[in-house]
């Protein structure tokens, strides 16, 4: 019983951790100013739903260091024509070397992202495309869970027949002793 | 420590389903270890591959892979070389089938566990030269340039490609670590595995161009070149890759070539007996064991839980209109639902044990003449069957959910009927005879996991006074009129302990079941009879279950089609009255009870996409009540769902179905009696998977 109440425990304290775990595709890698500017986006490829972007910041130059105090915001727009910002942070990334944030995207097309970097008097931006697919039907996207009750199903008809298999051994063994 | 190491060194990430899968497999392989009183180095050794396999996947080392061919050399020399002999070493095999619930090892895994084509298949398997090709094949294969490009861009190829790993290597590894026949084959092959290993570091190592193309792209860190980072993957792979085949190659030769050693004594039958597994009692648990015993432990919790329904009375009657805004909004409609589902599949009945009713109840008792029985005609659940009916219908149609007002007037009516009934009846009429949510507890209950039971049948055969159901000078007896030597599962227990504080030899506790036991034989229940011959329980248990799909679908924000599901279901309830006729009374009403768990996993899934989207709200209702701080309201306003939320509502509906359909297969046993069965589960669960993947009308919250 201890250990149910173990395993729930485990798994209620997940941290909110970002879907993807190491980062995504890389979508850029540029040289703006002072920077190496590198965009990671995922899942792959983007479709309508949540995407988590994640940016790395290094010093251009032989050292390439991580700049890990950059101060990075992002500019979205939609196909409309609509913006947003969004503030990615160290803390919303499971690699911590990068910034990451989470994008809504409710519509499908070709989406501009605009990255503007600042550390210390310096700065820089650089933008992309982002070409986002409509949204899966919903049943494909769940496709793990919804395979489970089928693949159950036939796991346990087997095993039924593998049941009834050893009984007839067993009373044809037992008929042929009797 | 520069900013840099610190930000790596916290770079960690538990995908859900590998923390999930890790802590299971580490408690289960722990009980079987516990049972087989096993050394301690095979604990250490397995917990150690799991800590191996935990580095490699969950670790900073992982973060870095994306951006170090060295770092993911590291990652794969887990994978390959260091978790599966550690995990192997523990030999999880026997262990953990120790550790499953023995009924759970022997119900679903003893069919293929003894079947000889399987064991003909799995000896194939164990032969060292099968794992050294499969391992051969898979490191090569997922080497060549184009398959690691996918896995590097492809996170599902990625997992596939460390799965295809791990289990390749614990193909390779199980017969050198159990020293399996031909043992003279085990040396051989791994010196080919070490040599195969050597060939392809020797290809990274000498290579004079980088055979990734991603290293070339992916931002440099640490100042280190792709081609220097290909010959230090390609070092890794050579030199600690070399050693994890040498070391057992040369401790194997050791071992085979020194004389043998003076046989072992073996160990006494006694040390190696199995332990028999304890039996979890709550009420022995400390802290909470003392709390639930105690004198007054019950009326603690009953006594809080009446003042946050004094609360919700209140706030409901004078406070704001909106449901966002209210806790008569909140704390029934999205937490205290919430909640004791969570309480019923993961322990037992606490609100009946908590309930603030009780508590008119007892005042009922005290000021009124409680000196009748209740009627003869009305015991039975059919007054409770349309009292939960018309309690579902009432809350959709009237929309309490939505009005503050009508749940405090309805937990008012609530308080005036437990007061009444129980001033004018004698027993816990109210509870067993009326009270909706009550039956909606006791149905749920079917599935906890702790029961109130006896714990040695032996110490009541022997009793004869049955002070657990008639009392004693200090402690009244189970008012619901279970007896508890005759009690089977949970139907009809408010978890009140009044037995098990009158029980005069301590012979009675809150054990840790099978969970569903009930369901699957046709038990006499104690004041309730065989179920099967207990029309009324199986509709009560059937308004549980399809109260749980029209709830939610009538949420789906299109509306049509939530009528044609509700419809729908109408038509399967008549469909359910033409069953009874044709199945028969009796298994008709074993298969009712048999949709149980279908139902509660509706239930679970539908109340956790409330309290998942809604939780927040609390706080800011908390504030204003108490007057401090400055409530904010967006709190109030529906939160995004987390992105796995559907995920983990899908699978608690699954876990429902798939434990109906067992349920319903050890009941019916025969296709032409449990076909009509499954399908009505499957369209069921079709309507409860069309209305979680459905958009969702926010309600009780500002959108």
């Amino acid at each position: 019983m201890r250990w149910r109440a173990i395993l729930l425990a485990a798994l209620l304290l997940q941290s909110e951790a970002p879907a993807f775990a190491d980062g995504g595709t890389l979508r850029l890698t540029r040289a703006a100013g002072p920077f190496v500017i590198a965009l990671f986006t995922a899942p792959e490829p983007l479709r309508v739903g949540s995407a988590e972007v994640s940016v790395l910041v290094l010093e251009r130059g032989a050292a390439a260091a991580v700049l890990l105090d950059a101060t990075v915001e992002l500019r979205v727009r939609a196909p409309d024509g609509t913006t947003r910002m969004l503030a990615p942070s160290h803390a919303a990334a499971s690699n911590r070397l990068l910034q990451a944030a989470l994008l809504e995207l409710p519509a499908p097309g070709t989406w501009q992202l605009t990255i503007a970097v600042r550390h210390q008097s310096d700065s820089a931006t650089v933008s992309c495309e982002l070409p986002v697919g409509s949204a899966p039907p919903p049943f494909l996207a769940q496709w793990p869970p919804l395979a489970l009750p089928p693949l159950c199903i036939l796991l346990f008809v087997w095993r039924e027949r593998l049941l009834r298999h050893r009984v007839r051994r067993s009373r044809a063994a037992h008929g042929s002793f009797g | 420590m520069s900013g840099v190491a610190r930000a790596l060194l916290s770079s960690w990430s538990f995908p859900p389903g590998l923390a999930g899968g890790l802590v299971a497999a580490a408690i289960v392989y722990t009980r079987g270890w516990r049972r087989l009183r096993w050394p301690a180095w095979r604990l250490y050794a397995f917990v150690a591959g799991l800590g191996a396999l935990t580095l490699a996947v969950a670790s900073p080392i992982d973060a870095l892979a994306r951006f170090l061919l060295s770092a993911h050399m590291v990652q794969h020399l887990l994978l390959l070389a260091i978790a599966p002999p550690l995990l192997l070493l523990g030999a999880p095999a026997r262990a953990s089938l120790r550790g499953l619930p023995p009924s759970l090892a022997r119900e679903l895994l003893g069919p293929f566990l003894a079947s000889p084509a399987l064991a003909r298949i799995a000896r194939a398997l164990r032969r060292p030269f099968v794992g050294l090709v499969v391992l051969s094949a898979s490191t090569w294969a997922w080497h060549v340039p184009r398959s690691y490009e996918l896995a590097l861009r492809s996170p599902a190829w990625h997992r596939l490609e460390h799965a295809s790993f791990f289990g390749a290597a614990l193909l390779f590894w199980w017969p050198v670590m159990s020293a399996r026949k031909p043992r003279w084959a085990i040396l051989p092959c791994l010196l080919l595995a070490d040599l195969q290993n050597s060939a392809l570091a020797a290809l990274l190592v000498f290579s004079d161009r980088v055979l990734y193309a991603s290293y070339l792209t992916v931002p440099r860190l640490f100042d280190m070149a792709a081609l220097d980072d290909q010959i230090a993957a390609g070092v890794i792979m050579w030199v600690p890759g070399s050693l994890v085949f040498l070391a057992p190659a040369i401790v194997l030769c050791v071992r085979w070539l020194s004389p043998p050693a003076a046989a072992r004594a073996r160990p006494s039958a006694a040390s190696t007996a199995i332990m028999p597994p304890k039996q979890f009692d709550l009420l022995r648990a400390p802290m909470v064991g003392w709390l639930l015993r105690a004198r007054h432990g019950r009326r603690l919790l009953q006594t809080a839980s009446l003042a946050v329904a004094i609360l919700v009375i209140v706030d409901g009657l004078h406070g704001p209109r909106a449901a966002p805004m209210n806790l008569a909004g909140i704390v029934p409609w999205i937490w205290w639902r919430a909640l004791t589902v969570v309480a019923l599949l993961t322990t037992g009945n606490f609100f009946c044990m908590a309930c603030p009713f009780t508590l008119p109840r007892e005042l009922g008792r005290r000021f009124g003449q409680a000196t009748r029985t209740w009627p003869r005609a009305l015991r039975g659940k059919w007054l409770a069957v349309g009292l939960l009916a018309a309690f579902f219908v009432a809350q959709e149609w009237f929309g309490w959910w939505d009005s503050p007002r009508a749940t405090a007037m309805l937990v008012i009516a609530y308080f005036l009927a437990a007061f009444a009934i129980d001033s004018l009846v004698r027993g816990a009429s109210f509870c067993k005879y009326v009270c909706p949510v009550g039956q909606l507890q006791f149905v749920g209950s079917l599935l906890s996991p702790l029961e109130v039971k006896v714990r040695l049948p032996v110490v009541c055969a022997d009793c004869d006074t049955k002070d657990c159901l008639r009392g004693n000078a200090g402690q009244r007896g189970c008012e619901l009129d279970l007896y508890l030597p005759r009690k089977v599962g949970n139907l009809d227990c408010t978890f009140c302990l009044d037995c098990v504080k009158a029980c005069p030899h301590d012979n009675i506790g809150l054990v840790a079941v099978a969970p569903g036991r009930l369901l699957m034989r046709d038990h006499g229940v104690a004041s309730l009879g065989r179920l099967s011959q207990r029309l009324d329980v199986a509709l009560l248990a059937l308004v549980v279950v399809i109260a749980a799909f029209g709830t939610a679908a009538i949420m789906v924000r299109s509306t049509q089609p939530a009528r044609l599901v509700l419809v729908g279901l109408l038509i399967a309830s008549a469909l359910l009255a033409a069953g009874r006729k044709a199945l028969g009374r009796a298994l008709f009403c074993r298969l009712a009870l048999a949709l149980v768990p279908l139902g509660m996993g509706m239930w679970a899934a539908h109340l956790a996409f409330h309290l998942a989207t809604g939780w927040r709200s609390l706080w800011p209702v908390v504030q204003r009540l108490l007057r401090f701080g400055d409530p904010q309201w967006s709190l109030a306003c529906a939160g995004v769902a987390p992105d796995r939320l559907v995920s983990v509502e899908l699978l608690l509906l699954d876990g429902g179905l798939l434990a109906s359909l067992y349920v319903g297969w050890k009941i019916a046993r025969t296709p032409p009696r449990y076909l009509p069965f499954a399908a009505f589960a499957a369209a069921l669960w079709v309507v409860g998977v069309w209305t979680l993947l459905s958009p969702m009308q926010m309600r009780g919250m500002s959108t």
